[in-house]
């Protein structure tokens, strides 16, 4: 009922602390389809994918990938997931090569996957500076490269138009759109729009009925 | 068998069934504390006699030894709901652990009072480096890293997981403070004082008269903190689910 | 994990400055002692044991309060969370690294510390065996505390209210090797123990760590 590299959500019930943030939310993105989340801030966009990506279990509701729940995947769940946050998630003291390197070590050798080359996200073009040096957008740039080399099926990513310039959030559509088009899966949150050529198979609104 | 526990398990970590049927407990257990209590500090007070060595010095044991009991008891108990709390997810036994710690850290205080109390005619001072004090004492801060612990989060729902993290590693290292100590003792007997009152009525030779209070005044302490720990629980999971219809209900909110 | 270790070397090694104050710390306080107490060579010679670990305590507790920090504030730690690795195991890495670049030069000052101290030259041997074990077993706590801390804004004075009691057998054993060498007794038992006691925290602290790390960034 629940297919491959496909998310399921059931009534989940999200909160942060003591703080309701929504009732009840119901979502299902299909296999190379990718789910919008729009609502203002606050509104529990973050909140959301950080509990499809593991941190913290809901208290109420389900949510399956690839049919079965996080619960039933286990520590193999990790594998399953590609997600860039609010945080850059590098590490200021690498360089943006060093930084890759560091990733790839960590999500291991099966996680890793050698793209197409796209020189938006080519981190050998980048100042071979500590990143600390580099600028907001120039980060970006680095994480957003990690990225398109994770082999994890489904994406959660989390405002990630922020400190891009124009070529930069056409080089994000375009990395997007080939992860949909192997078969992934991606949830992507964001109060800017995005670029034409995505079109999301659902639209959440968070945080509009209170 | 299993799936009768396990529904009873479930049925009382559900916090509205908890908060019905835990008042009756409570009630009981705050009864026999009260009576045990009583003809615990009657028979150690008048019926046993006084100590040959010590006179009636000693009697303050009927609430030493007792007290010390507990604030190892409640340190594991704390350890136990942890362990619940994060494996099993059950918020109320993290509500539970809340609930005890403070009167774990109280039951440590008053070892160290009473402690230091009957450390005055012993040995003539207040104070003194004795490996059962001194083991109180450091439980005593470990109580008080806990309870900071659990209270410095913003979400009390880190803050008690957190709390269960350092609780479990505490109750570890609980027995290793205490041999750590005992050995340290007997590295400097001497030095300061010689022999161990507590010790000598604990483990040599203790008429009957003087034990069987003891063990009653440790099942009244027993049954108060049971009393204790259920009202203030559910004061606790009545503050933590103010949000949900049950909550409003028990405290007649609208 | 050879390559996950060589990344996070590099990383100290980039922000060395960073790992300067509590190696200063740590011989600052000790030169604390001679000023407090007089410079009689015979009483100094008498607490060097204790202060020694009192001081390399208090310079761990207050050296590891980051160790995990930097790692919450850049969002690594979500991706290391995120790694099909276990955890326990980049955690180990992390506080292998960490005692590396932290308790190390410690260890390596004691004998500084030492002549300061007016300490007997040949009770060294014993003095760095049980510091190596005392400050690994201080790294351990030390990472779990910081795990435990990472998302508190004001973690420095919570800390070690939350370690110092944790540690009182390492004290007592780490500094009752060196007291009972001092005196030409045999300091084997303490020493056993410690080792004892660091096998210990390093089969248990990885996981705790782990879990509180997992706590850490729950929603």
């Amino acid at each position: 009922m629940c297919g491959q590299n496909m998310l399921d959500i059931e009534g989940l019930v999200l909160r942060r602390g003591r703080r309701l943030l929504a009732r009840r939310i119901d979502l299902r993105v299909d296999r190379g389809a990718f789910a919008y989340i729009v609502g203002p801030n606050g509104s529990g966009k973050s909140t959301l994918l950080r509990v499809l990506a593991g941190f913290g279990r809901p208290e109420e509701g389900v949510i399956r990938w690839s049919g079965r729940t996080i619960g039933e995947w286990g520590g193999a769940y990790r594998g399953e997931v590609a997600f860039l946050g609010h945080l850059e998630g590098i590490k200021p003291m690498l360089t943006p090569e060093e930084n890759l390197a560091y990733r790839r070590l960590l999500v291991g050798p099966t996680g890793w996957r050698v793209p197409t080359p796209s020189p938006f996200f080519d981190a050998s073009a980048l100042p071979d500076l500590p990143c600390q040096r580099l600028s907001a957008g120039q980060r970006r740039r680095v994480s957003l490269a990690c990225l398109e080399h994770s082999a994890a099926p489904l994406w959660l990513l989390d405002e990630p138009l922020t400190s891009l310039d124009h070529d930069g959030v056409a080089a994000l559509g375009g990395l997007l759109a080939r992860h949909l088009m192997a078969g992934g899966t991606a949830v992507v949150a964001s109060h800017q729009p995005l670029p034409p050529t995505l079109v999301p198979a659902t639209v959440l609104e968070l945080g509009t009925k209170r | 068998m299993s799936g009768r526990w396990s529904r009873w398990i479930h049925r009382w970590a559900s916090p509205p069934y908890f908060y019905r049927a835990s008042r009756p407990w409570g009630r009981v257990f705050a009864v026999v504390s009260f009576v045990a209590i009583a003809i615990g500090l009657y028979g150690g007070l008048w019926l046993a006699p006084p100590d040959f060595q010590q006179g009636n010095g000693f009697r303050i044991i009927y609430v030493h030894v007792p007290s010390a009991w507990m604030s190892l008891f409640i340190f594991v108990f704390l350890a136990v709901c942890g362990l619940i709390g994060l494996i099993w997810r059950i918020k109320l036994a993290h509500a539970m652990a809340s609930a005890a710690a403070p009167i774990g850290a109280a039951f440590t205080a008053i070892t160290l009072v009473t402690g230091s109390l009957w450390a005055k005619p012993m040995w003539g001072t207040f104070w003194v480096w004795d490996a059962r004090l001194t083991s109180e004492l450091i439980l005593f801060f470990l109580y008080l890293g806990v309870i900071a612990l659990s209270r410095s989060f913003e979400n009390q729902q880190t803050g008690d997981r957190a709390a269960a993290i350092l609780a479990i590693v505490g109750a570890v290292d609980v027995p290793i403070i205490h041999y750590s100590v005992d050995w340290w003792q007997t590295l400097h007997q001497g030095a300061i004082f010689r022999g161990n009152p507590f010790d000598g009525h604990l483990h040599t030779t203790v008429a009957p008269s003087m034990l069987w209070p003891l063990l009653v005044m440790w099942l009244g302490f027993m049954c108060y903190f049971g009393a204790l720990v259920l009202w203030r629980a559910r004061s606790e999971i009545l503050l933590r689910q103010l949000d949900t219809g049950w909550a409003r209900e028990a405290v007649g909110a609208p | 994990m050879n390559g996950l270790l060589g990344a996070q070397l590099r990383m100290i090694y980039r922000a060395r400055g960073d790992y300067l104050a509590p190696v200063i710390f740590y011989v600052l306080v000790a030169s604390l002692f001679p000023l407090a107490l007089g410079p009689s060579p015979r009483l100094l010679s008498l607490i060097a044991p204790g202060v020694i670990w009192i001081d390399a305590t208090l310079a761990s507790v207050v050296a590891f309060a980051g160790l995990f920090r930097d790692d919450y504030d850049d969002g690594s730690l979500e991706q290391m969370l995120l790694s099909p690795r276990p955890l326990e195991l980049i955690v180990l890495v992390r506080v292998f690294a960490g005692w590396v670049s932290l308790s190390l030069p410690l260890v390596l000052l004691a004998p500084l510390l030492a002549l300061w101290f007016s300490f007997p030259p040949p009770i060294l041997p014993v003095l760095l065996v049980s510091l190596v074990l005392t400050t690994g077993c201080l790294t351990l706590l030390g990472a779990l505390g910081s795990a435990l801390t990472v998302g508190l804004r004001h973690s420095l004075v919570l800390l070690p209210v939350l370690l110092l009691p944790l540690a009182t057998p390492v004290l007592i054993f780490g500094a009752h090797a060196v007291l009972l060498a001092e005196r030409g007794l045999d300091p084997r038992t303490p020493l056993y123990v410690l080792a004892a006691l660091f096998f210990l925290a390093l089969a248990l602290i990885p996981k705790a760590t782990a879990a509180a790390l997992r706590v850490a960034l729950e929603v």
